[in-house]
């Protein structure tokens, strides 16, 4: 990022990492909250000013909702300004409020709560990327639990939320949500015991912050601000209330937004030391945008308090309050800690810190004569859509619609609100996802009864966290919870995998195989077992088995329709590399194992079994599940875990075994190509453990598995079978294209016994050129030294044909014809010298190439007689039979 | 029951990183030259690794060599062979169109000796793949039937005496040599990437990537596309001057002698490849657009007063009055006229913006295997068209069309500003347990304010026929004069 010339103090020195007083974020008690799987939250609230829906759907909303809470989200509406291709599920998957008044609505609170427990999250980041990973943020996280105590700051909350719908113009389906998590946070409250802690909670509904604070004095105090409104208005108040003898104020140059010279000047003025400081090092190494806002009072050189939150160092912010300035919210603790980033430096050019961008994205002064009237909600009702505005429209304002299907840019007129009306009904029926304007103020169409649906609570088959597959054959732990989740499905259903498969399910403990999984067609029914799935499997897993076409899709928020004409196709390119690439860079690490080789027996002992007893539970397991099994069981079996990596004695019957559990042909449409893609590529995998000649044990196995997949290996296709090529890695030697796979199953499933044949020979002599000269007739060519014993492993090799020429020509002219019917053979050798024909009998059972590779006891057998320089009629039945009328055979 | 006290929340690791197509809209190019010049990617452009590789996998075939030890006879050959090139490219012979061969900066770097090199560490350094170059180059490989589908196996269409004609004496020296000194790279100097058209494996490979000539001409295959663009290209040779890419793009393009002569009538390449070029001219503009946005950002800039910033950069003109200033795009006889060449004397933003506009007017003007090469299948889905689109563009026009350009340009700067934050969040992958979040984009919108990571850059649409000339050339399809003017070579008579 290209810096201003702000210099700092320090130059030349060694520099250090700046040291910030860390604390964990929101991301991890709400993925672990997920995890539990008991979906005990009941409401989940986010407070805003900026909000990315996008953002929030793909990587938020899913894990909010598998809490068991229904989502508001509450945005300041005169900023919204969202892009409409990135909102799949406001107004059905969760409800999507505006908020309008005069100053900036501005909170940062993120709730979720339940009757046993609540979280709750007060900082400065906004409902984006930037406020939930890529900037610096301030945060005060609350765990409140019934049987743990309930600090007292809740109560705080639950206060701001009473008051919160009363002074600031909220879209009502929104203001139910705030309504109901205040309800649900106070029944919690007055369930626990309280505890005082220490923090408290302050706003702007009730007046100015700054008349909230702690009285004075403090010797100086410390300001973390994005924005200093342009006047100095705030600092002048701070210095007026406290007379700080110093102020000191941590800039970042070229992003925070102040005045330098005005900020200087208010100091001055009061007689107080004002000093502008910056991270050491900043103006070389530009760190993250600070967006976190903090005042600190210090006394006698300790801090005394602190106030966290979402105010800036602006008149609206705390000078202000409800509803002519901006809304916030903030905690002030006690705190023995300067929260202040170390180590400093003075920024030595102050002047250069002046930076005034605009409009301020958080221009969060007072609107001034704005009196916008704002579109707060659509709501889909029995008899239309009815649009609720901020209050009375002073003019008569067109309200357009733009249906899901239909492009997010156009859009069509729906009709008028006319002037002095708040609140239009207009007729017409629309789906979820419609987007509703007035001039540039979007919404999307809600539905009063789809924004309060929860997700219901799991029951059976406790969830498991987001285990990867690497940490399931890497952790012993992970792997045994995995198993245990499994098991416990089975063993408490019938339920989650009857209620995953069909109503038919028995109730005598009947294995899943005797259901039907055709009623998961039902898109509500598939979408109520794919969020049990996920819980259970947990996400990485989950989206492994679903295949990859699922991990950009918000979970819960499928919509009733295929996906719309407008949806973006960014992954569908088939440039094999990026443009600026070259060969060089287009390298990649290829070394990466799916397992470490560091096990120790014990450990490959366990991971083996926990493989063989998974495959054991999966003909009892519902789809998704079933597919994952799979997928665990091909990636396992390149883990160095096995006695040997051929399969023998290994890998390949447990995974034959969950190849044989998905030979099933009531797939639910969802999964079936995923469902063939994965018994694709495990039949690929399983193939490799076949022996080149094709028999013995592994072989026989492999074919009779084979006969049982045709109906679901008819469905493969390529897209499939490339989502899960990632489960080969480590078990082949280069990586494997999707072709390289249905090549492969193509020709295991579609060979003709000629072919099968062909296909052997050409692995166990690739140095011989090999084909079929016509019906029965094989010819081998090639640097051969000896023909006859040539002749006598293909015959060995093409056991399973009764009938059979095998002619082969050596490059120094010799050659051999054998001639196989039943119960007989008869040999033609020629070339080098004189052509010979003799005829043996072959009992049954015998092996008939022993007549070419045996003893000359075995051949005994012979029933022609001498002289052998020409056929006699015994010799000829065998050849004309099989239609050889002339020696050598040729193509 | 706990209150964590206030303080710096820890998000973990998030890790931008600039990401390429950041707004995603060459998927009909990419996918077009993918099914139209097979055999030939952006990153395959020196000619003899094609032998080479197959060269390696028959020897291990015919040696049954383990997997350690092929990737250990494959870097070794891979590496003599740079340091061969490297040490030919010093002599008055050493043709210098010739590419650098791969990885001969690394081994330069880091495997010298006095004499020469250490041919070990070289092979060691010189490529972090485990497969080293052999990975790049695999997929047109199997295209190519060099190597088969399943394993480093040579394909049924590999020529082993082509090969071994200037590369087995290569491969032989790399097995067991420890120092290879500068005199003994030189006396392997025959095998230098840049004898390859005169070479053996240079008529095979040819042959290889002349396609199909026996290909019905309206219902070629894909070996059949292959030559018929190479037809093309041999016949535009005898049109005009084809010195580059560019070169040849307008003669396609634009020339009607080219699109009318008799040497390719009937084919549909020509059609196609007329359509996708005159595609890749909106593709470019929008990526240049693009571009031109993120220079506005220094540090960091308020959304709507980026928007506005740049839409300040336009012509207050209504965009119908801007649109009938545009050349003239069609001849009477139907022949695209070079509109697109006729736009020097607008300033950049607006000639970008020319150029959209005739490319969603050209929707109109093309039919047929033209309009197939122009335009996706699926770009047109259910009456919408996909965002960006020709067809896109076209209705933003009309909905436009008595506004001031002004505005249509905030209104597609708003559109790529939000589309760019899409495609970053598609590609964006979030590792919840150890909370780091991988953000492919140069520009980052946070919180209303878009801030400049990387800069931003335009390149050139990929069309694949740059490297396809210079492979062509490395082959001896087709030669080049003192002005660099392709003409058809020793190896290319299966094209005319």
């Amino acid at each position: 990022m290209p810096m201003g010339g702000s210099q700092s103090g320090r130059t030349g020195d060694a520099l250090s990492d700046p040291t910030f007083h860390r604390v964990p974020g929101l991301l991890g008690p709400i993925f672990e909250e997920a995890g539990t799987g008991d979906r005990q939250m009941r409401e989940a609230l986010f407070l805003t000013f900026n909000v990315d829906l996008g953002f929030f759907e793909a990587r938020l909303l899913g894990p909010v909702r598998a809490t068991g809470a229904a989502v508001t989200v509450v945005a300041d509406a005169g900023v919204f300004a969202p892009d409409p291709r990135n909102v799949r599920s406001a107004g059905h998957g969760y409800a999507l409020g505006l908020a309008a008044m005069h100053g900036a609505f501005h909170p940062k609170l993120t709730i979720l709560a339940g009757p046993h427990r609540a979280l709750i999250g007060i900082g400065s980041g906004n409902l984006t990327i930037g406020g939930w990973h890529s900037n610096d943020e301030v945060l005060t996280t609350i765990h409140a639990s019934r049987d743990e105590g309930i600090p007292s700051i809740v109560s705080d909350v639950v206060a701001f939320l009473d008051q919160l719908p009363d002074q600031v113009a909220i879209s009502p389906l929104a203001r139910d949500g705030i309504v109901r998590t205040a309800t649900q946070l106070s029944e919690l409250r007055d369930a626990g015991t309280p505890v005082d802690t220490g923090h408290r909670l302050v706003t702007s509904l009730t007046g100015p912050i700054l008349t909230t604070l702690p009285d004075p004095p403090v010797d100086e105090l410390e300001i973390a601000a994005p924005f200093h409104d342009p006047a100095g208005q705030a600092l002048k108040a701070l210095i007026a209330r406290y007379s700080p003898a110093r102020v000191t104020v941590l800039a970042q140059p070229d992003q925070a937004v102040m005045d330098s010279g005005v900020l200087q000047t208010v100091a001055a003025n009061a007689g107080c030391d004002l000093r502008f400081v910056q991270l050491d090092g900043e103006h070389l190494s530009p760190g993250r945008y600070r967006h976190g806002k903090v005042l600190t009072g210090l006394r006698a050189d300790e801090s005394a308090w602190s106030l966290v939150g979402s105010p800036n160092a602006t008149a609206a912010a705390l000078l202000g309050r409800v509803p002519t300035n901006n809304c916030e919210i903030a905690v002030l603790s006690q705190t023995s800690r300067s929260l202040l980033p170390q180590p400093t430096a003075p920024v030595v050019d102050v002047a250069t810190l002046t930076k005034m961008i605009g409009p301020l994205p958080e221009d969060d002064g007072p609107a001034g004569p704005d009196g916008t009237v704002r579109l707060l909600e659509a709501r889909a009702v029995d008899s239309g859509i009815e649009v609720h505005l901020s209050g009375p429209t002073p003019t008569d304002v067109a309200v357009e619609i733009s249906p899901y299907a239909a492009s997010p840019d156009t859009f069509e007129l729906l009709g008028t609100i006319t002037s002095g009306e708040a609140v239009h009904l207009f007729p017409g029926l629309f789906p979820a996802g419609t987007r509703v304007r007035i001039g540039e103020q979007l919404q999307f169409l809600a539905f009063p009864d789809q924004v309060v649906n929860r997700v219901r609570p799991a029951g059976a088959g406790r969830p498991n966290l987001d285990t990867t597959v690497t940490e399931l054959f890497t952790s012993e732990v992970a792997a045994a919870q995995w198993h245990d989740a499994l098991t416990r499905l089975l063993l408490t259903n019938g339920q989650t995998g009857a209620r995953a498969g069909a109503p038919t399910t028995p109730s005598d403990g009947q294995s899943d195989d005797a259901t039907t999984w055709r009623t998961l067609d039902d898109p509500d029914r598939w979408t109520e077992y794919a969020e049990d799935a996920l819980t259970r499997l947990g996400m990485p897993i989950f989206q492994l088995a679903v295949g990859g076409a699922a991990p950009s899709k918000p979970v819960g928020s499928s919509l009733p329709n295929a996906a719309p004409a407008w949806e973006d196709r960014f992954d569908e390119t088939s440039e094999a590399f990026e443009e600026e690439e070259t060969a060089e860079s287009a390298q990649t690490s290829d070394e990466e194992s799916t397992v470490p080789a560091s096990l120790s027996p014990s450990q490959r002992s366990r991971l083996r079994k926990w493989i063989a007893d998974l495959v054991t539970l999966s003909p009892h397991l519902p789809p998704l599940e079933r597919i994952a099994v799979t997928q665990l069981t091909i990636a396992g079996s390149s883990a160095q875990i096995w006695v040997s990596a051929d399969g023998q004695n290994g890998w390949f019957e447990p995974l034959a075994v969950a190849v044989e559990a998905m030979a099933r042909d009531d797939w639910p449409t969802t999964a079936a190509d995923q469902a063939a893609g994965v018994t694709a590529v495990a039949i690929y995998r399983l193939r490799m453990a076949v022996p080149a000649d094709e028999r013995g044990p592994l072989a026989e196995r492999f074919r009779a598995l084979l006969q049982g997949m045709t109906p679901l290996l008819e469905r493969v296709t390529a897209e499939a079978v490339a989502d899960n090529l990632e489960v080969l890695a480590g078990s082949t030697l280069v990586p494997r294209s999707a072709d390289d796979v249905l090549a492969e199953i193509t020709d295991v499933c579609n060979a003709t016994p000629e072919r099968a044949i062909l296909r052997v020979l050409e692995r166990v002599l690739p140095e011989h050129d090999i084909a079929w000269a016509g019906p029965s007739r094989l010819i081998v060519a090639g640097r051969i030294t000896n023909p006859k014993a040539i002749a006598g492993r293909v015959l060995n090799h093409a056991a399973s044909l009764g009938e059979l020429a095998v002619g082969v020509n050596a490059a120094n002219g010799s050659w051999i014809v054998a001639a196989k019917i039943p119960g007989r053979v008869t040999v033609v050798e020629g070339g080098k010298g004189q052509t010979t024909y003799k005829t043996y009998d072959i009992p049954l059972q015998s092996n008939p190439a022993r007549v070419l590779t045996g003893s000359e006891a075995l051949r005994s057998s012979r029933v022609s007689v001498p002289p052998f320089n020409r056929p006699d009629p015994l010799d000829m039945v065998a050849l004309a039979r099989l239609g050889i009328d002339e020696v050598p055979l040729v193509k | 029951m706990t209150v964590t006290d206030p303080g710096w929340v820890d998000t973990g690791s998030f890790r931008p990183n600039p990401g390429q197509f950041p707004i995603r809209v060459e998927r009909h190019l990419n996918s077009f030259v993918g099914d139209h010049l097979p055999g030939v990617t952006t990153v395959t452009n020196a000619t003899r690794y094609y032998a080479l590789h197959g060269l390696i996998a028959k020897i291990a075939q015919d040696e049954s060599l383990d997997e350690p030890n092929t990737i250990d006879l494959l870097r070794r050959s891979e590496a003599l062979l740079a340091y061969v090139t490297s040490v030919h490219s010093t002599s008055d012979e050493h043709d210098k169109r010739t590419p650098a061969p791969h990885g001969i900066d690394a081994i330069l770097g880091g495997a010298t000796t006095p004499n020469g090199i250490d041919l070990g560490t070289a092979a060691q350094i010189y490529s972090k793949a485990k497969w080293a170059f052999s990975n790049p180059y695999r997929g047109s490989e199997l295209t190519l039937k060099i190597l088969e589908p399943g394993g480093f196996t040579p394909g049924e269409w590999y020529d082993d005496a082509a090969a071994r004609s200037r590369l087995a004496a290569v491969v032989e020296a790399a097995r067991d040599a420890t120092e290879v000194a500068a005199a003994q790279a030189a006396e392997l100097a025959n095998a230098c990437l840049c004898t390859t058209a005169g070479s053996d494996d240079g008529t095979w490979l040819a042959r290889l990537l002349s396609g199909d000539a026996n290909q019905s001409l309206n219902e070629p295959t894909v070996g059949g596309l292959l030559w018929q663009f190479g037809r093309l290209v041999a016949t535009a040779t005898t049109v005009g001057e084809v010195t580059d890419a560019d070169s040849l793009a307008d003669l396609i393009m634009f020339d009607p002698n080219l699109r009318d002569h008799p040497q390719t009538e009937g084919m549909i390449a020509p059609h196609r490849w007329r359509g996708a070029l005159l595609r890749k001219e909106s593709v470019h503009a929008l990526r240049l657009i693009w571009r031109d946005i993120n220079r506005l950002v220094d540090g960091a800039r308020a959304v709507p007063e980026l928007i506005e910033a740049f839409a300040d950069q336009l012509p207050t003109v209504t965009v119908a009055e801007f649109r009938s200033a545009l050349p003239k795009r069609v001849s009477d006889t139907g022949q695209p006229l070079p509109a697109e060449r006729e736009l020097k004397q607008l300033p950049d933003l607006e000639r970008w913006l020319a150029v959209l506009m005739l490319g969603a007017a050209r929707l109109d003007d093309l039919e047929g295997q033209e309009l197939r090469g122009f335009r996706g299948a699926l770009e047109h889905t259910r009456g919408v068209w996909e965002e960006l689109s020709p067809g896109w563009v076209a209705e933003l026009l009309k909905r436009y069309d008595g506004r001031p350009v002004r505005d249509l340009g905030s209104s597609l700067a708003t559109t790529l500003v939000h589309r760019s934050q899409r495609v970053a969040l598609w590609k964006s992958r979030y590792d919840p347990r150890r909370q780091v979040l991988i953000f492919p984009a140069r520009l980052h919108v946070k919180d209303g304010v878009a801030v400049k990571v990387f800069e931003e850059t335009a390149p050139v649409p990929a069309t694949r026929i740059p490297q396809y000339l210079s492979i062509a050339r490395q082959t001896g399809m087709f030669t080049t004069d003192a002005d660099g003017r392709f003409s058809v070579g020793p190896n290319g008579g299966r094209l005319v």
